[in-house]
């Protein structure tokens, strides 16, 4: 679960709660590797068949709100409908709107060990900074 | 005076546990932080104190920015963080609540002797946690309607009993009467609405537990009799809050208050303190889906109150009046109220946000239950799930200096991560075994996260807000048994 490099994401030391720095080299990263790191958070992602796709759909009135918006939709289905995801797309990002979607199935507690639940995003500390290597943004999870 | 600077933050000696972090700044208010100086290295660590100065900023805020000794780092308000506003000029803020709308503590006294309990703790641990869902994503036994949310936003706990879970008589002994008016659907979101309906009855996971053990030590005999506590006692400690329902209306209206804050250019040195006056529509919008949260945490936990009940008397083979479960008392460490309290000199009504901080009214006060108005209001202070969990009781010097708010847990020394790394092959459930304590929990990471060494020693907290005299010592708890989500 620790440190992906591949995804782009790293946790940080956080008192009470779940600290990540996403990386990327386009928003889209961002997106992906956020839901990523929460997902991992949650669940072995290896352990997750990809049987179906959810689409998702997220408003903001800024970037750091649509990345909180993304996330807090993927946290609503693992919630409330049950469900777990194996990886994460963007089809596109507006500056007031994001698609995207995300492969998984329902929780089975046979395979699916549940690690932690997250209550809330929060925007604590988060944004989004460019750099001419990419993308970086921090955030805090409320466990 | 000595003076100490943490993290390039001044702070001023008023006593030993006491510190005043001066006015600088924007900063409309001074901090102050209860503390030990040995607890203000650990508080230095986490920046939590750039939290206590950045709630000082906050329009309307009357007397300081006030930290408890379990103060850790937050988002916006630091947990264990207190701010009363002016209740006309001030701002409401919904981080200054926290997610978990009207998260707290109850507990509930048994008849039965530690004699009773050690030769079946495991079988009654066991049947906890099959009776009382925990964990993510485990449903409760209860799916809520629209008829169920609107009587829960008119009768609070009271719903609960009058579908069979407890007695009229446990409301005598929740704060508020376990109703707070004023909520209404209008103000939640259908998400918000969603998230609540399987959710009703169930503990949640993270640090929320219910927890049955022992009374331990008694500190004031006058003040534990009065509350109905004595040595070798049987309780049943419960700790969740409004789940799901209460994260999503504290997310909503972190958003509706952003919006806010831009359309009147408010800043403020961190968003998570979004806010907006208390005379406005969004606040008033809060205030109503808050009272909603507020009244579904109390009946939450007035259902898992029940389902312990239950679940004792068919491990012990007993009546629910032989077990002689018993409520001594539900108390929030996140919410916000309307309360009158004197500042400088003038009765004044204030909006006070406690964030991971408990009301503790001193005696006298006429929102104590009566039973205990001679002595003072109940508070409970959770430990880890090893060592011990305390009861204290309101002071006239916690109403004079920190608007009646003392401590609401140990706070955390590691992280979650650092918890996970510290128990690396270690089997905690059997640590714990053989410490005495059955745990039983859903995420195999959860027991790893809460061992005991992950918090400070809330033995270490209660003694600071002793010290300080905004609450008194009145009974040591000593877990026996705990599930987790």
């Amino acid at each position: 679960m620790l440190n992906s490099t591949v995804m782009g994401y790293e946790l940080l030391d956080h008192t009470s709660d779940l600290r990540v720095r996403v990386s990327g080299k386009s928003l889209s990263d961002i997106f992906v590797c956020a839901a990523t790191a929460a997902m991992d958070s949650i669940t072995d992602r290896s352990k997750v068949a990809p049987r179906g796709r959810v689409e998702i759909a997220a408003l903001g009135e800024t970037y750091e709100e649509l990345l909180v918006h993304w996330l807090e939709e993927i946290l609503y289905l693992v919630e409330t409908k049950g469900m777990v995801f194996r990886e994460f797309g963007v089809n596109e990002i507006r500056n007031n709107g994001v698609l995207g979607w995300a492969k998984g199935e329902a929780v089975e507690p046979d395979r699916h060990e549940l690690y932690s639940e997250i209550k809330a995003v929060t925007f604590h500390n988060l944004k989004i900074e460019a750099s001419n290597a990419g993308y970086t943004v921090e955030i805090v999870f409320d466990i | 005076m000595n003076m100490a600077k943490r993290e390039g933050i001044r702070l001023n000696k008023i006593h030993d546990y006491l510190w005043e972090i001066p006015r600088t700044g924007k900063m409309r208010v001074p901090g102050r932080v209860y503390a030990s100086e040995g607890m203000l290295e650990k508080i230095k660590d986490n920046r939590a104190l750039e939290q206590v100065v950045n709630v000082a900023h906050l329009e309307g805020i009357e007397k300081y920015s006030l930290a408890m000794p379990d103060i850790h780092w937050g988002y916006g308000f630091p947990i264990g963080g207190v701010a009363a506003m002016d209740a006309q000029e001030g701002v409401i803020s919904p981080g200054g609540v926290g997610y978990d709308i009207n998260c707290g503590v109850r507990l509930m006294t048994t008849n039965l002797s530690e004699f009773d309990i050690k030769p079946r703790l495991k079988t009654l641990v066991d049947t906890l946690f099959e009776n009382v869902p925990c964990g993510l994503g485990i449903k409760g036994d209860i799916t809520l309607n629209q008829k169920d949310y609107q009587e829960i936003i008119d009768k609070g706990a009271l719903w609960a009993i009058e579908r069979g879970y407890g007695e009229e008589d446990d409301l005598d002994t929740t704060e508020d009467l376990g109703h707070s008016p004023g909520g209404s659907l209008d103000a939640v979101s259908e998400r918000a609405i969603e998230r609540g309906k399987a959710s009703m009855g169930t503990l949640g996971s993270g640090n929320h537990f219910l927890e049955v053990g022992i009374v331990d030590e008694i500190m004031l005999a006058d003040v534990a009799e009065a509350f109905g506590l004595r040595e070798g006692q049987v309780y049943a400690l419960i700790h969740c809050g409004s789940r799901g329902f209460g994260h999503q209306i504290c997310s909503d209206y972190i958003d509706i208050m952003r919006s806010y804050m831009r359309r009147n250019k408010i800043e403020l040195p961190d968003i998570q303190l979004a806010c907006a006056h208390i005379n406005s529509t969004e606040a008033r919008d809060y205030l109503s889906a808050f009272a909603v949260a507020v009244n579904y945490a109390w009946a939450n936990r007035q259902v898992i109150m029940e389902i312990c009940r239950r679940s004792f008397c068919d491990v012990f083979g007993i009546t629910g009046e032989e077990l002689g479960g018993r409520l001594v008392y539900d108390v929030s460490h996140n919410i916000v109220k309307f309360e009158s309290h004197e500042i400088n000199g003038e009765e004044k009504a204030v909006c006070i946000h406690r964030k991971g901080a408990t009301r503790a009214l001193p005696k006298g006060h006429p929102l104590i239950p009566e039973k205990y108005r001679d002595v003072g209001q109940p508070v409970f202070v959770p430990g880890d799930m090893g060592r011990a969990s305390f009861v204290l009781v309101g002071t006239e010097r916690g109403l004079d200096e920190t608007f009646a708010t003392c401590c609401h847990g140990a706070g955390r020394l590691l992280s979650r991560r650092g918890a996970l790394r510290a128990t690396e092959g270690r089997d905690v459930i059997k640590e714990m075994e053989r410490r005495g304590v059955v745990v039983r929990a859903r995420g195999r990471r959860t027991a790893r996260e809460e061992i005991p060494e992950a918090y400070k020693y809330v033995g270490d907290v209660c003694d600071a807000v002793d010290k300080a005299g905004i609450a008194r010592k009145v009974a040591r708890l000593k877990p026996l048994g705990v599930i987790k989500g």
